[in-house]
């Protein structure tokens, strides 16, 4: 005989609902690890300026200490104006707030930024014991 | 009427009376609030969203700084061989009266190594911008050039 379930009394039982917050917990603790382990925070500066590209260099983090180099000539280190008078003080200080054991400055310049600035900027002799590393923006190679 | 008083006894019969012990069969089952917990998640991953960056970077040495590097074999029995020079302007390389773009730039690093010559001085020009002297450190080091010298046109 067939029993017409809908007719049968339901014991007194609610009906439970599904409840999606485990889950979404879960999905959005992924993403925020996805995006502290990938991502970089940045200063809105940062990333105003366009990078010069290359193709071949390995992929990094954006590091710091960081010096942007302006189109317009200015430059900033990790967010505070400096000037090239008070460049070596700004730098040393960053040094001791990162607790950097290795004294690495990296430069940020705007790749339509004239050569020549970038070249003085090596060519300090009071940033001589400072190895100085070029921000590139990798792209991806033409076939 | 004779009034009947309470007893210590009658007090503990009231206490035992109040005392509810859950049987954790007929009281409600709790379960853990996760909405909180989500919309912090949420304010974290918007934060997070935000404020970082997905760029891919990559870095470049360009100044070696107190880590200089040991003399080589090569620095010591000089087989750098002869440097090879390079004038750089906007977009251009030239060596000699040859003159390439900046792209292009291979063809030179394999006349060097065909030279056997793994020594570059490079004077940038004027019009040479940060991108030219990205592009060409980027094809040496991928080349291997062992020595590379950036001059600018106010040193000379």
């Amino acid at each position: 005989m067939a029993l017409n379930r809908s007719l049968l009394p339901d014991g007194g039982r609610q009906k439970s609902k599904a409840d999606f917050s485990l889950a979404t917990v879960n999905i959005v603790l992924l993403l925020v690890f996805f995006f502290l382990i990938t991502g970089t925070l940045v200063e809105t500066d940062e990333l105003a300026v366009d990078l010069a590209q290359t193709e071949d260099l390995p992929l990094d983090r954006l590091p710091r200490p960081l010096l942007l180099m302006k189109p317009d000539g200015t430059w900033s280190l990790d967010g505070l104006e400096v000037t090239p008078a008070t460049l070596l003080l700004a730098v040393n200080e960053s040094f001791e707030r990162l607790g950097a054991t290795e004294r690495v400055l990296h430069l940020l310049p705007d790749r339509t930024l004239a050569a020549d600035q970038l070249i003085s900027v090596l060519r300090r002799s009071d940033l001589a014991d400072v190895e100085i590393k070029l921000v590139t923006l990798r792209v991806r190679a033409e076939p | 009427m004779a009034k009947v008083g309470r007893g210590p006894g009658d007090v503990a019969g009231d206490r035992q009376r109040r005392i509810s012990i859950p049987s954790g069969r007929n009281g409600r089952k709790q379960s853990f609030a996760l909405t909180p917990l989500a919309d912090a998640m949420f304010q974290l991953l918007i934060f997070f969203m935000l404020s970082s960056s997905l760029a891919p970077y990559s870095l470049m040495t360009l100044t070696p700084g107190s880590a200089v590097a040991a003399p080589t074999s090569k620095d010591e029995q000089g087989e750098f061989g002869v440097p090879t020079i390079w004038n750089l302007s906007a977009g251009v390389v030239r060596l000699g009266i040859t003159e390439i773009p900046v792209a292009f730039v291979q063809d030179f690093i394999d006349d060097m190594h065909e030279r056997g010559s793994d020594q570059v001085i490079i004077f940038a020009g004027k019009s040479a911008a940060v991108q030219d002297i990205a592009t060409v450190l980027n094809r040496l080091t991928v080349a291997g050039i062992g020595s590379v010298e950036l001059i600018s046109t106010e040193d000379r």
